[in-house]
């Protein structure tokens, strides 16, 4: 757990230093779907520490990392389950979307680029951990 | 994972947006930028070297050949700079020696000094006119007289060569012979013991066949007077350091 969370502060700091790309956006929603521990309050906690460190308002980022995970709990069957293409919409829907709310642009190279990247990294996860991310699902 | 969890954390966090957005939380983001804006600081720092890396990656080539160009460019630069310095040398030598008082008669050939041991090595030879004998100076001091010429060297026998001999006269007149010893001092010897020699008198070329009069030789510091012997001599010391020369004159035509 202390490397995820090395890992996601790394994410807040290079987003809010260095490069105009949500890979805090991206870590969060893989980690939303391989790691067992409890990432709802890692989602809420990085949210609020990347307004802090982007003079956000506090507390937007992490509603919207929570509206993803719970969005993509529910759904969970058709993007990680079905075809690419679910997928695929799902992470270009949420990039775009954090673009156009967060860097009041939208970038669709930069959305395609982090969407391909997300989405060859999800792939990568799944064979690491043995297709992980289609059984889990979170308990209504 | 429970789903009213998930719906705590995101009414917190429309709480704590509500909070911020009427700045109620301000109290707590002062303490929190005393953290962030140090780290933020350095990190941007650390950053500011690397953001550039992938362009700098990409064109390598370029950057490669850039650095090769500036490198031959700085290659060129030195010459340049070493023509230069070669260039006002000789202008600078070449102004002094066109001031010094000589006949319009007198022609000069200018040439780089390439060494100096016993003798002094020159650039230029008999393709330039140089003969055996010719006198070489700069300005208006003399330095030695040609010894030996190639088509493209010559050598130059110096003052304090202890085969050097040269008429010379003080500017009181006093006439004797300019001969070198061993090391670097010069002497005007074979002066008559009627004739007056003082210190710090000016010792100058007397003139003959291949030299002309009036060259600058330096001046006596030290005067040597045997009562008995026929005649006194001076030591001199020379005006130039022949060491110190990078561009000398070749008399060639008097």
């Amino acid at each position: 757990m202390k490397k995820i969370i090395l890992i996601v502060f790394i994410c807040i700091i290079l987003e809010s230093v260095i490069i105009s790309y949500p890979v805090t956006l991206l870590a969060i929603t893989l980690l939303s779907i391989f790691i067992e521990e409890d990432v709802v309050l890692l989602a809420f906690i990085a949210g609020i520490v990347l307004d802090l460190f982007s003079l956000r308002i506090v507390g937007v980022s992490s509603l919207y990392f929570l509206a993803l995970i719970y969005m993509g709990s529910r759904y969970r069957k058709k993007i990680y389950g079905g075809a690419f293409a679910y997928r695929f919409s799902y992470l270009f829907l949420s990039y775009l979307v954090y673009n156009f709310l967060f860097y009041k642009t939208v970038s669709i190279y930069g959305v395609i680029t982090t969407t391909i990247f997300g989405s060859a990294a999800l792939l990568f996860l799944d064979r690491l951990f043995g297709g992980k991310g289609n059984k889990r699902r979170l308990s209504v | 994972m429970k789903l009213e969890k998930i719906h705590w954390y995101i009414a917190s966090s429309i709480f704590i947006v509500i909070l911020d957005y009427f700045s109620i939380l301000n109290f707590a983001k002062r303490p929190a930028d005393q953290f962030i804006i140090p780290v933020k600081k350095e990190i941007y720092a650390k950053f500011d070297v690397l953001k550039n890396f992938g362009d700098t990656l990409l064109s390598y080539p370029q950057i490669a050949q850039v650095y090769e160009e500036r490198n031959d460019l700085a290659k060129q630069r030195e010459n340049l700079q070493f023509q230069l310095q070669k260039i006002q040398e000789e202008n600078t030598k070449l102004r002094i020696q066109l001031e010094a008082p000589f006949p319009s008669t007198f022609k000069f050939v200018p040439a780089y000094v390439i060494g100096i041991s016993k003798f002094m090595e020159i650039d230029e030879g008999s393709d330039a006119g140089i003969k055996v004998g010719q006198v070489v100076v700069d300005g208006q001091l003399i330095l030695g007289k040609i010894v030996s010429v190639t088509p493209r060297r010559s050598r130059i026998m110096l003052l304090s060569d202890p085969d050097f001999d040269m008429a010379g006269v003080t500017d009181r007149d006093t006439r004797g012979s300019i001969v070198g010893q061993s090391g670097q001092a010069v002497l005007l010897s074979h002066v008559l013991q009627k004739d007056s020699l003082f210190l710090n008198d000016i010792v100058k070329t007397a003139g003959d066949e291949q030299t002309p009069p009036n060259l600058l030789v330096g001046k006596i510091i030290y005067i040597s007077v045997d009562e008995t012997a026929t005649y006194k001599q001076a030591t001199i010391k020379p005006s130039i350091d022949p060491f110190r020369e990078k561009i000398v004159f070749v008399i060639t035509s008097l």
